[in-house]
């Protein structure tokens, strides 16, 4: 069965302006490897170079945060809220 | 991007509250019909990062920013821009601001010097991540 992910503001123009995109997966780590399947112009802005998830992407499981959980190993469920959100983060450094 | 007087004074005046630090914060506003994006408000956020890098580097959580989105909301507005100091530095992104950006939203940069907010510049991530591009920045009524 699919489950929803919401897509954050910033992200929809990569996502055909949709709010939520229905995927498949057991894990949060499957379903934002599905969301770049569908969507790959998306992939750059979600992970680096070497393939790992960009520090400022977060993902809201029934309203925590999976880096307090156990990330993108976080078993998701249907009819759970998950949530793309993005932190924001920058400096004058490097 | 148009903006009001008053969204620049308060940017300006919390990059030189904060200063030796990054200030950080959210610009509330809508997207116009004609396309023009108008910021209305501004929005203090926490900087995050820990004390003594706080000169340098500005952090967002996730919560606070889900919470300002909750704040735009509640008003009729969305977030159109996220906005920081550089104190002591040109009003230009940093190659760090660069890594972390988000697409979409529009960044403002004001140079603080010696604590006299200067310079205040708008950027727009490249689709393809490899720059930032400048863009104009309109005081409107
Ligand atoms: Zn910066």
């Amino acid at each position: 069965m699919p489950i929803a992910l919401k897509i954050p503001t910033a992200l929809r123009g990569f996502t055909d302006g949709l709010n939520q995109v229905e995927l498949e997966g057991e894990t949060v780590g499957e379903l934002l490897t599905k969301l770049t399947e569908k969507y790959p112009d998306l992939t750059t802005h979600l992970y680096d170079e070497d393939g790992t998830l960009r520090s400022f992407v977060n993902v809201f499981v029934d309203g925590e945060n999976v880096k307090s959980l156990r990330g993108q190993q976080t078993k998701v469920r249907l009819g759970q809220s998950i949530m793309l959100v993005p932190a924001i983060a920058g400096g004058n450094f490097g | 991007m148009e903006v009001t007087e008053s969204v620049i004074k308060e940017i300006r005046e919390h990059g030189a509250r904060a200063y030796p630090y990054e200030a950080c914060g959210f610009v509330l506003g809508r997207f116009e019909n004609s396309g023009t994006v108008r910021g209305e408000k501004t929005l203090e956020a926490v900087n995050s990062r820990e004390a003594e890098s706080r000169r340098r580097r500005f952090n967002i959580e996730a919560e606070e920013f889900l919470e300002a989105e909750k704040a735009a909301q509640s008003q009729g507005l969305d977030i159109l821009a996220i906005y920081h100091s550089h104190p002591d530095h040109p009003a230009r992104p940093s190659a760090n601001d660069l890594e972390k950006a988000l697409p979409f939203y529009r960044y403002l940069i004001v140079r603080v010097a010696n604590g006299q907010a200067e310079e205040l510049t708008c950027w727009l991530l490249a689709p393809d991540r490899s720059t930032f591009l400048k863009q104009n920045l309109v005081i409107a009524p």
